[in-house]
């Protein structure tokens, strides 16, 4: 196996502060005016009545000022089953009081979850979601804001004490139509969740956006609309996802083509934005988190040079032993895993593996022990689904320290794979004043793994 | 430059442009290449032209969707700048149907220099003028005109339509076929929109537009753009008028652009065929179409008394004893003057194959009337005595001899015996012909349409096919 070249990153450039005046005056808008759509900043809404077809509701969109805000020509037609098939919530005022209230921005018209309009009891949470095409964006979301059939391998999923619920409609598709996988070509998707911990909740708006929206000729439009997302809230997430490719699919790349992916230039980009929005909202808000969600994990495979350099540690041999089982092995389930696998996965045994990762390691020995640190987190599941208390109270005794541990060590082997890559985003993230995290994501056939940390960071930040 | 060739594809997980210069084309064309089908046949996708969003200039190209992930698409073609005449665009429309960049950059050369073509290679699908005369027909005032289509080929309408059918080309957009309309903020002028179920289009003879295009595809190529430019320079009533005189009686009828299969041979315009050549002048036609036109009603009244007088014929024949059943079958009006003599298949097999410079009259027949199929396929079977016994090698030759022969008429009469045939078989459950079953009834179901395009002048090549799969 060959290694690929290692390109520095290059230096990040200082985000500067903005100025007083600025700040002030950010502060004064966002006391004063509530922006309920972050699409065309209307602070308007109006209920609508009834449900009308697909097509007839994208027509109504495109003759409006929604398409003008997207940025489209049209609304990219979903499968025609879909077409025919799917209803919308209507345009027409509502002037009767119904439970199932759907309201529409007055000025573009776009429709908007109930998150992001509704006086709930409960906190709130604004997160924007970004990332290039297929880097698992919309199936993380979906995975995050709907509670999967299967969350085996779920941190906090399959518990009575956090349970979440998505509004059912993500404009101008339904959260059913994206479920089935369609390539989303719109700009900027509104979707709304709210999740429910004991007897509080927590209200997320999500804003996700398309990677190619942070291109130099987008850049002003997304930042308004960042903004104007994020203003209202006093607890935000700034996320950008990021696909691990292996070592062997992205050699063959570089041997077709030496730069780096196009879909990974905007990275760099998006970096840059989202802590120019950090500092810009630093007076209205009081948390603003800023994620990696680092996705497709589960395609590393283990290698004989993180072997050698796990050998070569100073972990005891039937530990080593362990590991290498593990990580050579296929994905551990409920039904295979040993108790002596489960025992494995402690803070200290992921501190020790976090600390024998050279800085200059080979992208063979990274790719390694991503894999390990992949069944890591099976492991972690596992045992928290066979504890005898539910997976949140598993979390809340002890288990969290793990789960730190993990990201951590996904944090370490984010910036070496950017290094050897070229892109250098994980450089500028991991030199910030304030640096980000990765979240550990991946799948293994329906079943997603660690969607939910988010939810569990939200569910603490708001207690 | 005048043009910029550009290919768009789904490549590195994303929507990315191959060659070209302008990025925000990706985005532009989201929209239109959105919901395209990706499955076979329809993912052979068709032409498109539409205005670019953020200029003036023009993009003409071809659209599919493929099935690398639901609603992706691959789009290929010129951006061209608004000075450049795309009168000549249907001509060259052969050069877009791969993404190839020297055919890309000989098409916008073609037409950046407005290169006539010396010899029209680009055919066109047999109901093509029964589309444009729908257009005609349908147009409301404003918006969308849908164009309903069963055969992916038929996509290669589209750049006709946008031609030779009621708006301005100028102005007028296309885009490829789809299950269900595309939802842009400028909606298309023409879209053409699949239809599985056959039964429901109906298909109505087109004269005029018909031998329009017969000129384009036949003729010399001046006589094919004079003819189109005379067609265009007539004001947009009067073209309708002429375009859809013949099934002015049917309009009010038609809730949507679809033609009937119940054929009317159009007396009016045989009476009165238009003017084509390029050299004559301006057609005594032209106004023909005008109801209230003094010469067509002093037409008409002769046309009513000559009716009068072959029915008195008829009647006295009658009352003679003839015997009905040896008169020539024909669905040609009763008023026809020139088409009744010349529509038994069984009485002019010694005819020559004469193109003839004036309109041929058209065989007519309907397959769902019971009597009349079986009145068709008597008369063929008449030339054709081995059908049923080498039937096998007969669909193989006709479908040979559908792609070899280069007279246009001959292959029509070879695609429709085939389809003849196939028709047939097609009720029987063990036909395997082209893989599936499925694909014979559709076949089949064209049968009409491609019979109805068989001139009876052109019945020594449906001799010379009987002669020739005799042998097989």
């Amino acid at each position: 196996m060959t290694n690929l070249p290692a390109i520095a990153p290059p230096a990040p450039s200082p985000v500067k502060r903005p100025r007083w005046w600025k700040r002030l005056f950010e502060k004064w808008r966002a006391t004063f005016i509530k922006v309920k759509c972050p699409l065309c900043g209307s602070s308007k809404t109006y209920p609508v009545e009834g449900m009308i077809p697909w097509q007839d509701a994208a027509n109504e969109l495109v003759r409006g000022k929604w398409s003008i805000e997207q940025g489209l020509t049209g609304v990219p037609l979903p499968p025609s089953k879909a077409v025919t098939q799917t209803l919308m919530p209507g345009f027409e005022e509502s002037t009767t009081y119904s439970d199932e209230e759907h309201q529409r921005c007055t000025n573009c018209r776009a429709l908007l979850p109930p998150q992001y309009w509704a006086t709930f009891v409960g906190r709130d949470v604004a997160i924007a979601v970004t990332g290039a095409a297929e880097h698992g964006k919309t199936t993380w979301l979906l995975s995050m804001l709907n509670p999967p059939e299967i969350d085996t391998y779920e941190i906090l999923r399959r518990t009575r004490n956090v349970i979440a619920t998505s509004y059912e409609y993500a404009e101008p598709y339904t959260i059913e139509i994206l479920t089935s996988g369609l390539r989303t070509s719109v700009p900027f998707t509104m979707l709304g969740s709210t999740v429910q911990r004991d007897s509080e909740s927590v209200h997320i708006r999500t804003l996700d956006i398309r990677g190619e929206h942070f291109t130099p000729r987008n850049l002003p439009k997304t930042r308004k609309i960042l903004k104007r997302h994020l203003r209202r809230t006093r607890v935000g997430a700034l996320l950008v996802v990021d696909r691990f490719i292996p070592e062997t699919t992205a050699a063959a790349s570089q041997s077709q083509a030496p730069q780096p992916q196009p879909s990974l230039r905007n990275l760099v980009s998006v970096g840059r934005t989202y802590e120019e929005i950090s500092m810009d909202l630093r007076e209205t808000i009081d948390e603003l988190w800023k994620f990696v969600i680092w996705t497709f994990l589960d395609c590393a495979e283990w290698s004989p040079d993180a072997e050698q350099l796990l050998r070569g540690s100073s972990l005891k041999s039937d530990a080593q032993d362990s590991l290498i089982a593990i990580a050579r092995g296929a994905f551990p389930d409920s039904r295979t895993v040993t108790a002596n696998a489960l025992s494995i996965v402690s803070p200290a045994m992921v501190d020790a593996i976090h600390d024998l990762l050279p800085e200059d390691a080979s992208m063979s020995q990274v790719e390694g022990f991503i894999a390990l640190m992949f069944r890591l987190q099976l492991l972690y599941a596992l045992a928290a689904a066979r504890s005898p208390t539910t997976k949140y109270d598993f979390y809340e005794k002890g288990g969290k320290n793990t789960v730190s541990a993990i990201v951590r060590l996904a944090g370490k082997l984010y910036k070496r794979t950017d290094a050897l890559r070229g892109t250098g985003v994980g450089g500028f993230i991991s030199d910030q004043k304030d640096p980000w995290q990765v979240f550990p994501c991946g799948r293994i056939g329906d079943q997603s793994v660690w969607s939910d940390l988010i939810l569990v960071r939200a569910v603490d930040a708001v207690s | 430059m005048d043009y910029a060739p550009f290919h768009i594809g789904y490549e590195e997980r994303q929507q990315r442009l191959f060659f070209g210069s302008d990025e925000s084309l990706v985005m532009e064309l989201e929209a239109t290449g959105g919901g395209l089908d990706p499955e076979p046949p329809w993912n052979l996708g068709g032409p498109f032209l539409v205005r670019h969003q953020h200029s003036p200039s023009r993009i003409v190209g071809w659209l599919r969707g493929t099935n690398a992930r639901p609603n992706a698409w691959e789009a290929w073609g010129v951006v061209v700048s608004e000075g450049i005449d795309l009168t000549y665009w249907p001509w060259w429309a052969w050069l877009l149907e791969q993404p190839d960049k020297d055919q890309l950059a000989a098409f916008g050369e073609r037409l950046a220099r407005g290169v006539r073509a010396e010899r029209l290679e680009s055919a066109f699908p047999r109901t093509t003028a029964a589309h444009i005369t729908a257009a005609y027909a349908f147009e409301p005032p404003d918006g969308t005109i849908p164009i309903r289509i069963t055969d992916p080929n038929e996509a290669l309408v589209m750049p006709w339509l946008w031609l030779l059918g009621p708006r301005q080309p100028l102005d007028a957009s296309i885009g490829p076929p789809r299950q269900v309309p595309a939802v842009l903020r400028n909606p298309l002028t023409y879209e053409p929109l699949i239809e599985h179920d056959i039964s429901r289009v109906r298909l109505q003879k087109a004269l005029y537009i018909e031998q329009v295009l017969q000129q384009i595809q036949l003729g010399h190529a001046d006589v094919a753009f004079d003819a189109v430019k005379e067609l265009r320079s007539l004001p947009p009533a009067r073209r309708r008028n002429r375009i859809v005189e013949g099934i002015r009686d049917h309009v009010d009828e038609l809730p949507e652009p679809i033609f009937t299969r119940e054929e009317k041979t159009n007396v009016g315009s045989k009476t009165d065929p238009p003017n084509l050549a390029p050299n004559k002048s301006k057609p005594s036609s032209d106004g023909a179409g005008s109801p209230k036109d003094p010469l067509m009603l002093r037409a008409d009244i002769i046309i009513v008394l000559l009716g009068m007088i072959l029915i008195v014929d008829l009647i006295g024949l009658f009352l003679r004893g003839a015997p009905a059943a040896e008169q020539p079958r024909t669905e040609t009006s009763a008023t026809s003057t020139t088409a009744e003599s010349d529509t038994s298949l069984t009485t002019s097999a010694a005819m020559s194959d004469t193109t003839a410079s004036a309109p041929s009259p058209i065989v007519t027949c309907d397959f769902n009337d019971a009597n009349q199929r079986e009145d068709v396929m008597r008369r063929f079977r008449t030339h054709a005595a081995t059908l049923t016994s080498v039937a096998p090698s007969f669909a193989q030759l006709t479908s040979d001899a559908a792609r070899e022969w280069n007279d246009t008429n001959q292959q029509r009469i070879a695609i429709a015996a085939r389809q003849l045939f196939l028709r047939e078989q097609c009720g029987k459950p063990t036909l395997k012909l082209d893989g599936f079953a499925g694909s014979a009834t559709t076949q089949a179901d064209c049968a009409v349409v491609e019979w109805d395009q068989i001139r009876t002048n052109n019945q020594a090549a449906l001799t010379w096919l009987c002669a020739r799969f005799r042998a097989q």
